[in-house]
Formats: C-alpha cells, structure tokens, sequence
C-alpha cells in the first residue's frame, strides 16, 4: 500500500515486518469456497484432487454404510477420514502462513544463451516448515509455463533460492510473471493455489555471432587537436568513481576507498590511439526483419568485444543521441536500447561515412551484413 | 544441519510404508476366516521378503508385471468368483488380498500408490465391521498415522509429469542404511510435532464419533430390520450341545459392578431361563407357558412375591448388570433378589411361577440393569400354582396325564419309550435300593454321586447315538458327557422317580478382574443344572450333577471357586470391555446421555459459581458490618495501594517502556509508541481495503493513516503527542465516535 504523504513514502523502516508485504487475497466464506471450485479463479484457489475426491467418495460410501447398519466400526472409520481431511485443510493453511517469496529476473540475458530467474523464499513461521511447494512461472520468453518446486522441507526461518532455467530465442523486452503458488500439501487432497502479483520486465540481449572484422591504419590515427578524455587502459588517471557491479577487483582505489569508506574504482585514460564510434542505421527501407536481426546481433557482439578492448569510444542508434561508452554500464545501457530496437520508417540523415572513426553497417548479399569504417568495408558476418 | 533424504531415498521409503500398510492390511483380513491361512501367510512372507530385501524384486521387468501377473490374478479372482458363487463375501476378501499383494509387490506410481492405500482401509473397515473387535481399535490407529505419512511421502514426491513415471535405484538399497539416513533426517522436533497432530486427529475424530447424528433407520425402515438371534443354547428351546456351544467362546457374556468382591459369598449361578419340557433331546419351555407370561412395561420390579431376599441378607448393596447384546432375550438372575430395576421403562416379558425375567427382543447392544441385594441360595420357593398341583399330583397316585400335560406338571413327563422308561427305573431301583419316598437331597446325592463315578465330563460325548433317547442311551452306553448331559439324566431319573424337575440354563462362576474390579462372566461359563421339586418345604432345589465346583449334596452351597484375573490380560479384557461398552454400543441414548450429564455438569458449576459468589458477598458484608482492625485497614490499604500502582503503571506504559528500552540500549525502532502506530496503522489499513466504505469516513482513515504513519516512521514523538492519536484511532475504528471530529 503506498503512503498518503508523499515525504511519507522515502521513509523505511525494517523493523516493521509487514511493511513490505503485498496484501494477498483472502478466500473466506464457505460459499466463496465453494463457488471457487467451479468458477475460473486467477487468485486464491482451492481445488480438490483426484486424492480429495476419493476420500470424499469413500466418505459417502462408509457414511452411507454407517447409518444403514448403525455400526460405529463405520462411524469411527468415518470420522478419522473426516478429520484427516480438516488436518489436511489445517496443515494447507499453515503451510503458507508467514511464507514469503521475491521473484528476481535473471539480468543481462543474451538470445541462445541459458539463464536462470530466481526465487528467494523464505519460512517465518517459528514451528512448521513448509514442504512440497511448486511456483508457476510464466514469461514471454518461453511458450510454456514453467514449474519449480521446492525439493526439501523449509524448515522454520530457513531460506532457500530456486532457480527457473531459459533459454531466450530473440531479443527484445519481455515480461516475466510468478503466476501462482501451488501446494498439495500434506496429503495431497487439497491443492491450493495461491495467486501471486510479482511480475517483473527482462531485457534480453541480441545474440553473439561470429564475425571478421580487419582493422585497417585509417582506424588509428588521431585527429589533429583532438584531446583524448576516454575511458581506456592507460596509465593516467582520469576519474575515481564509486564502485559498480561488474567493475574488476584490480580497479579498486584502495587509498580513495578507505578515505570514503566504500568500494571506489579508479578510471584510467586511453593511451595513444582514439577509439571507433558505432552508427547504426534503423532504416527500414534498407533492413528486412531478418537482416535487422543479424545486424543488431552482429552490432552487439562487435560492441562487447571493442569495448573492452577500450576502442569503443561513442555508439548511436538511428535518430537517438550518440552514447559515450566509458563504462560496463554504458555498453549494457546500449545494449539494452540495441535489444529493443526497431526498424524506423523515417530515414535518418546522419553522415557518418566522411568522419573520422564511424563504424556503420550496410547489406551484404541475402542475409550478410558488412562493416564499415569511415565508408570502407572493414569486416563483415556472411550468409 | 541435519541430512536431507534423496528423491531416491524417498521412494525407497514410500515403498517401504506402503509394504508396512499392506501387512497391517493383511493382518485385518486374517481375523475374518474367510482367506486361506495359507494364502494369506505366504503373501505375507513374500511382503516381508520385499521389504528387506527389494532389490530382487525391482529386477523384473514392470512388463512382467503389467502383462503376465496382472492377468493372470485377474483370471485367480474369476474362477474363485466362479467357483464360491454361492457366498460373495469369501471370494471378495480373497479379491482385495490379491490385488493388495499385486499393488503392494509390483512397481507403484501415484494413482497405484493411491489405490493400495484405499485397498487397505476397505480391508481394515470391513474386517473391523465385521469382526467388532478391539484389534480394529489396534489397526486403524497403526493405519492412520502409517497413512498420513505415506501420502506426506507421495505428495512431496509429484512433481508434475517429470516424476510421474520415476524409478528409484534400488542396486545399492540396505534397508540398515536407509533406516539411518531416515533417522537422520527426522528431528526430534518433527516427531514431537507428528505426535500433536496425530493427537489433534485423535481428538477431532472422538469429537466427529460423539456428535455425529446416529438414526436408527433398522428400527424406521422395516426392510433393514436385522433379527438378533439368541444364543441357541438360551433360547426357548434347547438342544442337546447348545449350551456346550457357547462355552467354547470366551467373549464377555455379563459384566457386574459389585458392591464389593466379599459379597459373593459362595459359588454364583446366573439362572436365566427354564426348561421344564423334555422331548426328543431337546428342553424347551413348555407352550402352555405363555398362560401365566405377563407382559408389563416397568422401571422397577420389587422380586417376586414368593421369593423374598430374607431380612438378615438385605444390606442395600446394588449390583449393575451389563449384559452383552446377542445372547439371549431373558437375564441373568440370582436365585432371589429384591429389587430390579431398568434405566428407563422398559417393556418385559415376565414367568413368574419360573422366576424368570425375558425383555421385548434380544438386545443387540449392552443392556444394563441394577438389582438391589440378591441370594444364591440352594433352595428357592416353588410358587403357589406349582404347590398347589404338586399337592394334588402327589396325593392323587394313581393320577394319569393324558395327552400333553400343562406346566407345571410338565416337569414330570417322561415322553419317552418303555423300554427307556424301565431303564431308567432300573436304574433308579438301583440308586435308591427301592426305597419309595426318599428325602430330594439323598435322591439328588445319590444321582449325582453315581453320575460323577460313571462318567467323566468331556465336550465330546459318547454314546448319545442310538434309536432310543439321546440321553437315556447316554445313561445305558456313555462315558464322558457334558453338563447338558449330566442335568438331563438327572431329570430323566428324577422325573421316573416321580420327583418333578427341570432344567435350568445360564451361567455359573466368572472371573474377577482385579485391573478395573469388576466381576466378569463369559460366555464359556455357561452351564445347564437341573431345580427338584421338595414336597415337604415346597421349594425348588438346584442340584448341579456335573462334576466340578459343587458338592454331590445339593443342600451344601458350593464354595466361592473363581479366578482372579490380574496382568495384561485382564487389563486387555477391561479395554475390551470398555470398547464394546463406548465404543461398539454407543448410541442416540448415550448421545443424549452425554448431553445431558454436560448440561446437568454446567447447571452444577454455574450453581456452584453462584454459591461461592453469594458466599463472597456475604463475607464482604460481614466483614464490612464487623468493626475494623489496625489489621484489616493496613490489608485494605496494601490492597488500595496495589491497585493504584497497577493503575499508574498502565497509565505509564509509555514512559516506563521507554526508559527500559534506554537503558537496554535497544534499538529507538522498538519504541512502544512507534510500535502501537504500528499496529493501529495495519488495524486502519484493513478498514481502508474494505469495500462500501462511506468517502467521508475513509477520509478520516486516510488522515488518521497520515498522523500514525508520522508516528511510526517519523520522529519521535512524545507521550503527549502519541497517545491522543491513538485514543482518537480507537474511537474511529471500534466506536466512530470520533468519526464527527
């Protein structure tokens, strides 16, 4: 629930253990129960099982059996199966009692490359451990729903992680959903869902591809007054920064990190030669879809590997402003804008091909698409 | 960090349990005499070998299984079915218990593991229902608990379609090694936490059996009325071995409260019907009884008019009852008593010339009933009608009985052939050295005494068989007899010797159980002895002819001779009895029963509650009217200052709870102000999430959300501040009185 004052809503404070929790739908009532049963419920749902119903029927039949012969044999026999089915009923409730869960979409995912969302869940109940627990997990990535259980008991104040495997097939911005909670616990009667709000957005990276990229002298040369202020290998500093993930241990500024009391990362200057620019053309008049495809994939992989190779110095994406790449950061900012990049109708009118240093793409053949620096073809991915 | 068991290793245990259920199933069936001792001890043999040792097992192919095993049982139940089409039942059980060795021995997914476990309740519910016997109590407490664990098990194991068709690795099974890891892995905890859950189902379960409604439908709807019979031997007619019948079954027959275990003074006989009527090998009661049968609804019957329990043995001790259902329709009675009564009026039968109480119909439960000081005695009064045609009988020698006599001369018929007739008067010509008019006690000695020399008691009598008289060609050719036996030769003689007398069926002796003191008769207790007839005292003398307990002289009581059961046994025979007791016979009465002695149980405490209350406020008065002490004014005082300490602390929660948390150095976060925000803010937060509520009333949540929200997460605030925040939210939430404000 979002705080009325809007001071309000900056304000933290861990010690409040419900503070952070999503108000679940309740399912009370008896006729709501049973209405459930047969009404499509996205939410709370408990269902009988195939175990349920045979317990139900046997119910019938010795209840049946008892008041025609009025033999308590049956009546005892009845009630033991009847309160077997509340214990279950009981135990089904508390098995979700004070169970937690976050969903965490797996992060910098590449097409054709596997990769896992987690699941943090956690047990706050004091006494009963939680057990036989599955998660419904739907996303856009994948056509069919995925299902990850809990392999052992969560006992009392244990947490556990759950991993939920894809395999992304195209780029693009894809929603990500933990569908619902479904246990059977503890006899299985009884299956209750529990409908669950967590929803989360993935990005997923064009895929690597195999390239020829030959650099020829035109590429490093410096253009005359020009002051190198770019992110590289170098040995001078250029900026201290705090520290982020992803950045290498060996960057640490320890002397600046003791000073500031947090991991702070030492940015040094590119030494000597000036890096390339990337121009990307999203016209789509000169793209179809498959060759947009292999170009963005063949933009991304080539990208990766100049930057950290510290020649990538800006990157620009049709009519978006051009993008300094000084850190990961930058570079996974591009491809998160490389990912969800469409053909534009509109030509752009950029003219890259007499600067210095512009890398731009252009068809090659069926499928193939080539490289090329100031306007000369520099390398290329084939059919 | 205890060890977690594999996948594998929880098949291997499912597997494990679900052999364990069909043991225990198996061992139900096997109290039913349906299935073969051998075909059930060689499945049993072959689960236990699947048990420890699986892993031969696993080796055949489920195809095996699937093609040759499955049909081939399935052609077993057909021609069984076939060939026991006359009785359903037999071939049914024999069904279950080989489709429970199939499921329990061949490879198992969900929906068989599911199947097994309904096989083996329907095995243990059927054997129970129809056995009644305190071993269903035994198995379905096993079952239940072994149950819920197996499906724990198979619950934990679906993991959708992937496990469907899962086969564990049984080549490096040990079942040593798996108890281990089991044992491992459960806590201590996790058995504890079992234990209470189970008791809670216990709990839930007798909670279900008291108050789930029971109808009677046998007794509304007359197509499923089920006849009770009697047992045979107590029934109107009686059969030469009935009685020697039930005494070869050991069930609880009767089972007295007694005042005190010193009362039975000598050697109890339990008369519960007569026969005077012999024909053919059979006793029966004669017709032209029904004449005199009086049919009475009665709470309480003081003894019979003739039979009074003399002044000197009235002590007012009471003796309950509680008869077994399915034994017989009369009771079981003493010689003479003084009073009997029912717990509710109750429609009987009564014989009053034989001193016998019959109800409307065989009991089919517990039928209990309280006598009000009872005698064995040896000699009884005959009843006026049996004086007064005796009287004329005997005075009349040359009286003859034409065609069939009526009671009680019935009791002198000898409807048998000539030749039988001069045996038995040869015999007795013999016993009585043809002395006419010999006193009944000698005759009855000397009957008895030539009884007990010339035969020996056996279950198994020889010489019955013949054209004549079964019992008369017992007298000329036999060697051992029973009781049956014994009693009718005797009346056989007696009656040649123009003695009149009957027979007399019902129990003799029992047993003590010193676990719960109580007095137990069994069924293997019946007897049948015989009543003679004195003409000089008018009365009846029993006379027990077979050997055993009693003296050849009628006339000496037989010592008290009873076994006292102590130990497991009588401890398991006290259970028992108080399972068919609260169990087996608990019914609408007791229902209402039960009701009412909670009902009478909280009329008695609200009455005491309101004594003791009265009583308070009268010793407040008295001690108020009463002139004070230094004493009283210093305890009033210590009293007043308790209260206004306990009243100053609650009115300070806030500020003292504060200093502790300071001089705890716990975390400001703990505050009991912020804390109490806390928890109004999710008490408002709830109010808010209803629906239908009115917009300005919501609007006064939201702002009273606002203050607390400032409360829980903003500065500190103090006291003052705090506290009529929360008055005001306390009246919004529970009173809107403050709604307005």
């Amino acid at each position: 629930m979002l705080h009325t004052d809007p001071e309000l809503r900056k304000w933290h404070d861990w010690t409040d253990p419900d503070f952070f929790v999503t108000e679940r739908h309740r399912e009370s009532g008896l006729i709501s129960l049973l209405l459930r049963q047969v009404l499509p419920a996205s939410v709370l749902r408990t269902k009988m099982t195939l175990t349920g119903w045979c317990l139900v029927a046997v119910s019938l039949g010795l209840g049946a059996a008892a008041f025609n012969t009025t033999s308590n044999i049956l009546f005892l026999a009845l009630s033991l199966l009847l309160s077997s089915l509340i214990l279950s009923g009981v135990l089904s409730l508390i098995n979700f009692k004070k169970l937690n869960w976050d969903l965490r979409a797996p992060s910098n995912l590449r097409a054709g490359e596997v990769c896992a969302a987690e699941i943090d869940l956690v047990n706050e109940k004091t006494v009963f451990p939680s057990m036989g627990i599955c998660f419904h997990l739907q996303s856009e990535i994948v056509a069919e729903e995925g299902k990850v259980y809990v392999q052992n008991a969560l006992n009392p104040g244990e947490s556990c992680k759950l991993k939920w495997l894809i395999t992304p097939q195209k780029r693009g911005r894809f929603a990500m959903r933990l569908s619902g909670v479904q246990s059977q616990f503890p006899f299985g009667f009884l299956q209750k869902t529990i409908g669950s709000d967590l929803h989360s957005t993935v990005i997923v990276w064009p895929a690597r591809l195999e390239y020829t990229f030959q650099i020829f002298s035109g590429g490093y040369r410096m253009s005359t007054g020009a002051v190198n202020k770019r992110l590289g290998q170098g040995s001078d500093l250029l900026n201290i920064r705090p520290y982020e993930r992803g950045d290498a241990p060996r960057f640490i500024h320890w002397k600046a990190t003791a000073r500031m009391g947090r991991l702070m990362i030492r940015q040094l200057a590119q030494e000597g030669e000036s890096g390339y620019k990337l121009y990307v053309d999203a016209d789509a008049a000169k793209w179809n879809e498959a060759q947009f495809e292999r170009l963005c994939s063949l933009v991304c992989s080539l990208a990766e590997d100049l930057f950290y190779c510290g020649r990538l110095e800006t990157a620009k994406l049709g009519d978006s402003a051009p993008l300094p790449m000084r850190s990961v950061k930058n570079l996974h900012t591009f491809f998160d804008a490389l990912s969800v990049l469409k053909r534009q109708e509109k030509p752009v009118d950029f003219p890259v091909n007499q600067q210095a240093n512009w890398l731009t793409f252009g068809l090659m053949g069926e499928r193939g698409v080539a490289i090329y620096l100031e306007g000369k073809h520099a390398g290329q991915i084939d059919d | 960090m205890r060890a977690r068991l594999t996948i594998d290793e929880l098949h291997q245990l499912k597997w494990l349990i679900g052999g364990v259920l069909t043991l225990l199933s198996l061992w139900a069936l096997s109290g039913l005499d349906l299935i073969g001792f051998g075909l059930n001890s060689i499945i049993m043999v072959a689960i236990f070998i699947a048990i420890f040792n699986p892993r031969w097992l696993h080796t055949i192919p489920e195809t095996v299984w699937s093609r040759f095993v499955g049909p081939l049982i399935l052609v077993l139940v057909l021609v069984d079915f076939g060939l026991g089409f006359t009785s359903l039942i037999a071939p049914l059980m024999r069904m279950v218990v080989w489709l429970l060795a199939f499921r329990a021995l061949a490879p198992r997914n969900r929906r068989e593991d599911l199947q097994m476990l309904l096989l083996s309740l329907l095995s243990i519910v059927v054997s129970g229902a129809i056995t009644v016997s305190l071993l269903f109590a035994v198995q379905i407490l096993l079952f239940a608990p072994i149950a819920m664990v197996f499906l724990l098990i198979v619950c934990l194991l679906d993991r959708g379609a992937e496990s469907a068709n899962y086969r564990p690795s049984w080549e490096q099974f040990s079942l040593r090694k798996l108890m281990k890891r089991v044992w491992g892995a459960v806590e201590i905890r996790a058995f504890a936490l079992g234990g209470l859950l189970f008791a809670f189902v216990v709990i839930l379960s007798t909670g279900f059996f008291i108050l789930i409604p029971r109808f009677d439908l046998g007794q509304t709807i007359p197509f499923m009325q089920m006849e009770t019979k009697p047992r045979s031997g107590f029934s109107d007619t009686v059969s030469l071995n009935s009685v020697s019948e039930i005494i070869k079954d050991r069930s609880i027959a009767l089972r007295l409260d007694v005042p005190d275990l010193a009362a039975i003074s000598s050697l109890p006989y339990w008369r519960i019907l007569v026969l005077d009527r012999y024909q053919k090998g059979e006793f029966s009661l004669s017709k032209n009884v029904s004449n005199f049968r009086q049919y009475k609804k009665l709470r309480e019957l003081s003894g019979w008019t003739q039979r009074r329990v003399p002044a000197k043995f009235r002590k007012g001790e009471q003796w309950t009852f509680y008869f077994e259902g399915g034994v017989s329709q009369y009771l079981p009675l003493p010689t003479m008593f003084q009073t009997i009564r029912f717990t509710k009026e109750q429609a009987v039968e009564l014989l009053p010339d034989l001193h016998v109480i019959g109800l409307d119909a065989v009991q089919k439960s517990t039928f209990s009933y309280q006598i009000d000081d009872l005698v064995w005695d040896v000699r009884a009064p005959a009843s006026n009608l049996e004086n007064k045609v005796f009287d004329q009988h005997l005075s009349d020698e040359n009286s003859e009985n034409e065609g069939v006599p009526d009671y009680p001369l019935t009791t002198l018929d000898l409807a048998l052939s000539d030749d039988d007739k001069a045996l038995l008067a040869n015999l007795n010509g013999r016993l009585t050295r043809n002395t006419n008019n010999l006193p009944v006690a000698e005759y009855s000695e000397r009957v008895t005494l030539y009884l007990r020399e010339n035969f020996r008691y056996s279950l198994n009598p020889d010489g019955v068989q013949g054209s004549g008289d079964p019992i008369v060609n017992w007298i000329d050719d036999g060697s051992t007899g029973h009781c049956e036996l014994y009693a009718g030769a005797f009346i056989l003689l007696a009656r040649e010797a123009g003695y009149p007398a009957r027979m007399v069926v019902g129990f003799v002796g029992g047993s003590w159980n010193a676990v719960e003191n109580f007095f137990v008769v069994r069924n293997s207790d019946a007897h049948a002895w015989a009543e003679i007839y004195d003409a000089k005292t008018d009365e009846w003398l029993r006379v027990d002819p077979t050997p055993g307990g009693s003296a050849a002289d009628p006339e000496v009581a037989a010592p008290v001779d009873f076994e006292i059961e102590t130990g497991m046994w009588a401890w398991v025979d006290s259970l028992r009895m108080q399972w068919y007791r609260r169990i087996i016979n608990f019914d609408q009465d007791d229902q209402v029963e039960l009701a009412t002695s909670l009902i009478d149980m909280g009329d008695s405490f609200l009455k005491k509650l309101s004594t003791r209350f009265q009583e308070l406020i009268t010793s407040i008065k008295v001690w108020i009217s009463r002139p004070f002490s230094l004493g009283d004014l210093l305890r009033l005082g210590v009293a007043l200052g308790l209260c206004f300490g306990l009243y100053y602390l609650w009115r300070t929660f806030f500020s003292w709870s504060g200093l502790f948390l300071r001089l705890f150095r716990k975390s400001e976060a703990l505050s009991p102000i912020r804390k109490r925000a806390a928890r109004y803010m999710s008490k408002v937060r709830l109010k808010m999430s209803q629906p239908g509520t009115d917009e300005v009333y919501a609007e006064t949540l939201r702002k009273l959300y606002s203050q607390l929200e400032a409360l829980r997460f903003g500065p500190s605030e103090s006291v003052e501040v705090a506290v009529p925040i929360f008055k005001k939210t306390r009246k919004v939430l529970w009173g809107r009185k403050g709604f307005s404000s």
